[in-house]
């Protein structure tokens, strides 16, 4: 469990490599703590500029944002989907942006995260979509016979249970509807017994009624659980109702961090750019 | 608390688990037996790799003057036949396909017979027609031409009958309605939705047979085939690397081609 | 273009361009510009390559005696060779596919673009293309040739084959799959064999099947005539009887032959449809 695994990789600027604690959060005890991250996709424009945030609770927070704010980018890059080109993120102590290989999946496993298209194994059954949380954990060969841990079988079902998808269970992927699908995506991300979720615009492709049903889904299963939970959305009076706490970035910065109630016109302007739309 | 009953996941229902397994179970028992039963050698197997390295040195480099010699030419007749075979397939595919479509034609009996045609005329391989057709016509490239076109005739009038069958039937039924004789209701109503369809199988049918075509000569069918047949013969394996080249390169050439005229009538 | 519509657009002036005038003269006179062409080639092609109507009656004679001496099919006279050769065509192809479909598993993984880094993919997918750049019977020949006659050249004659086709095609279906339900199962932090099984594999399973039966099918139809060129099973006993002239043996052989692929033809639809 100690020593240094992680290759310097090019992006580095040259901080030192910690070695992996398990569970260690000795840094003011915070579950996520980004440092100064930037991704660059051309290396004029930018995406993230030196975003900083600290997370140190569960509870939820939304980032709201206008289109390539970087909200999404920034989401992807703390589990590593995307790479960042530069800075830190210290995930219960660790450096993720350091990490390769097998350090970085195991780190990945405890992080949940939801899709804005749910992403689902279209042609695998619900449950084996559920499963497919545990991937992380199962070795190929039990993986191709499906030989997951009873245990794991046994919490897919209560999983089904609390989600309200017991009847389909054995039902393939596609044929659910579009909420449905959203919450076997929650149920997937749970699956792994998470110490943090991610959700990328889990509402956006979902009509006004089943995006507050998701978002309170995804609020009580994850309080229940006490994970933390961040979410990215562009819908303000959503994010205003379901927020804890609020991130609004802009053009790759963060221009705004507090709680729903502050969130007033002013400070709306500064995210979005104008009033009219807020009438 | 509630006790949650343990619930069993299976992936397969009974059923279906029995049948994969059936399956399985066949295919592994074939495959044992034919790998008992074949009368291989195992040092001949063990000697493959340096065999087939010493082939492949031998074929080097190409004889590249072979090529415009006499290759070309061979080449060209190749083409002829493949051309002419596919040309004289559709006249005779395209009725037989008309007449074992089930929307068509009424009666089972030459619905029947027609497919019985179809499947013969498949079943049988270019090569064996060849032999056939060598032993009837003599040697030569007339042999090959009527190979191409009886095995042809299988593929695209199958073909051909699936898309007649899939016909939007309103618009025949229009013309139908109007009282149009037969010959009029096929060319007004079936050929304009099938056309594209009938083009694209003629394509698809002539790509396949520029490959067959070249493989006729080693039965004495014409074509390539016999300048191969007689390269190989006498061992010269150069000349033959030249042929094998050559006929890549119309293979290659006769691939792109089709892509780009289908393209066109889509 | 029908007669109408093509009177109809003749009666616009010609143009005075080129490209609009090619395209006048394409869609007025297109089809019977076509059926010259055609039927121009058609009379080329055959005097180039000696088809007389001469030629073709005495043909059509001898074709009706060769036809008599054909039938009826004599199945007894030679019955244990024929089994014995026509069970080598179906071992052949047995093995042949079982290896080929072995092999195009990883090889179309591999040869994926949307999965494996350039230097893995080009040569793989170069591998794939050689091998179904030639047709079976010549691949057979060659495979003759380097290691001797007999069923051993013949199953490895047709598995490349197999490898060549299924290969391609499931290359393909590799990189149309959604790369998106990929993303989600390597964010749960599997492994890259586990994101294969359960986030590529499951897209293409299907296909795969379909590709395999379909090669299936297809050897069963190459084996019975690699033996004409000694790669073992019932095509060199077919090509024997040929030479000897004894076509009423020679029609008892294809009518064998017709038989089995007309099973397998049914047999590979069944499967299909089981593993849908």
């Amino acid at each position: 469990m100690w020593g240094v695994r992680s290759r310097p990789s090019g992006r580095e600027t040259g901080h030192p490599h910690e070695p992996r604690r398990l569970g260690d959060t000795s840094l003011g005890g915070f579950t996520l703590q980004v440092q100064d991250l930037t991704k660059c996709y051309t290396a004029d424009r930018p995406v993230l500029r030196g975003v900083s945030l600290t997370l140190d609770s569960e509870g939820i927070t939304i980032v709201i944002g206008p289109s390539g704010a970087g909200k999404s980018t920034l989401l992807r890059c703390i589990n590593r989907l995307v790479e960042p080109t530069s800075g830190r993120i210290l995930f219960k102590g660790t450096d993720l942006v350091a990490l390769h290989g097998q350090t970085l999946r195991e780190c990945r496993r405890r992080i949940g995260m939801v899709f804005q298209e749910f992403n689902l194994v279209e042609r695998l059954s619900v449950i084996e979509n559920l499963l497919s949380g545990r991937l992380g954990y199962v070795s190929p060969w039990r993986a191709w016979l499906r030989k997951f841990p009873e245990g794991d079988i046994a919490r897919a079902f209560e999983l089904l249970d609390q989600l309200g998808l017991s009847e389909f269970a054995a039902k393939r992927a596609d044929a659910l509807s579009g909420g449905q699908r959203q919450r076997v995506g929650i149920g997937r991300a749970l699956m792994q017994e998470p110490e943090l979720l991610l959700a990328d615009e889990p509402t956006s492709s979902l009509d006004p009624k089943t995006s507050v049903e998701i978002m309170e889904t995804m609020a009580s299963l994850a309080r229940q659980r006490h994970i933390p939970v961040i979410v990215n959305m562009h819908d303000v009076n959503l994010a205003k109702r379901f927020a804890d706490r609020v991130v609004g970035m802009t053009d790759g910065r963060v221009v705004f961090d507090g709680k729903a109630d502050d969130l007033a016109t002013e400070e709306l302007s500064a995210i979005y750019g104008g009033e009219e739309w807020m009438r | 608390m509630s006790h949650v009953a343990k619930r069993e996941w299976q992936r397969f229902t009974p059923h279906e688990r029995a049948v994969r397994y059936g399956v399985y179970l066949v295919t592994a028992i074939a495959f044992s037996i034919a790998l008992r039963s074949i009368e291989i050698v195992p040092e001949f197997l063990r000697d493959t790799p340096a065999q087939v390295a010493d082939l492949l040195v031998r074929m080097w480099p190409v004889d590249w003057g072979f090529l415009w010699s006499t290759v070309v030419a061979a080449m060209v007749e190749t083409i002829h036949i493949a051309t002419l075979g596919t040309l004289a397939t559709l006249l005779i595919a395209f009725p037989l396909g008309v007449l074992a479509a089930r929307n068509i034609v009424a009666s089972p009996a030459v619905r029947f017979a027609a497919k019985l045609c179809l499947v013969a005329s498949r079943s049988v391989n270019s090569l064996v027609w060849a032999l056939f057709f060598v032993a009837v016509f003599g040697p030569g490239a007339l042999a090959g031409t009527v190979a191409i076109t009886f095995r042809s005739i299988g593929f695209v009038g199958k073909l051909l009958g699936e898309a007649l069958e899939e016909v939007a039937p309103g618009p025949v039924e229009a013309i139908v309605a109007v009282g149009a004789p037969w010959p009029s209701v096929l060319l007004k109503g079936y050929w304009p939705q099938v056309k594209p369809a009938f083009l694209s199988i003629a394509l698809l049918r002539w790509d396949i047979n520029v490959r067959e075509s070249s493989v006729l000569g080693l039965v004495g069918a014409g074509g390539i085939g016999l300048v191969l047949d007689s390269a190989i013969n006498v061992f010269q394996w150069r000349a033959v690397a030249a042929v094998l080249v050559a006929i890549a390169i119309v293979v290659l050439l006769a691939e792109v081609m089709v892509t780009f005229l289908r393209k066109q009538i889509i | 273009m029908d007669a109408l519509t093509r009177r109809a657009a003749g009666r616009t002036a010609f143009p005075a361009a080129w490209g609009p005038r090619l395209r006048w003269l394409r869609d007025v006179y297109g089809g019977r510009i076509l059926a010259v062409a055609v039927i121009g080639y058609a009379a080329y092609a055959a005097s180039t390559l000696g088809f007389t109507p001469a030629r073709f009656w005495r043909g059509l004679e001898h074709g009706g005696l060769f036809v008599s001496r054909l039938f009826p099919p004599d199945f007894a006279s030679r019955w244990s060779d024929i089994q014995h050769d026509m069970l080598e065509s179906l071992e052949i192809a047995i093995l042949a596919s079982v290896f080929g479909i072995l092999a195009s598993l990883p090889l179309g993984l591999l040869a994926a673009r949307n999965l494996m880094p350039a230097y893995v993919t080009w040569p793989v997918r170069l591998l794939i293309s050689v091998s179904r750049s030639f047709h079976p019977v010549i691949v057979g020949i060659l495979f003759v040739k380097a290691i001797g006659f007999g069923p051993l050249a013949g199953v490895l004659t047709l598995a490349v084959a197999s490898v060549g086709f299924i290969g391609k095609l499931f290359t393909e279906a590799i990189e149309e799959i959604s790369l998106k339900q990929v993303e989600a199962v390597r964010a749960t932090g599997a492994s890259f064999p586990n994101v294969l099984i359960f986030g590529v594999l499951p897209q293409v399973t299907a296909r795969f099947v379909g590709f395999s039966v379909y090669q299936l099918d297809s050897n069963l139809r190459n084996s019975t005539i690699l033996g004409i060129v000694g790669a073992g099973g019932i095509g060199g006993t077919l090509l024997a009887a040929f030479q000897r002239f004894d076509y009423s043996i020679v029609c008892a052989i294809v009518l064998v032959m017709i038989g089995l692929i007309m099973v397998g033809e049914i047999l590979s639809e069944q499967v299909r449809k089981l593993f849908q």
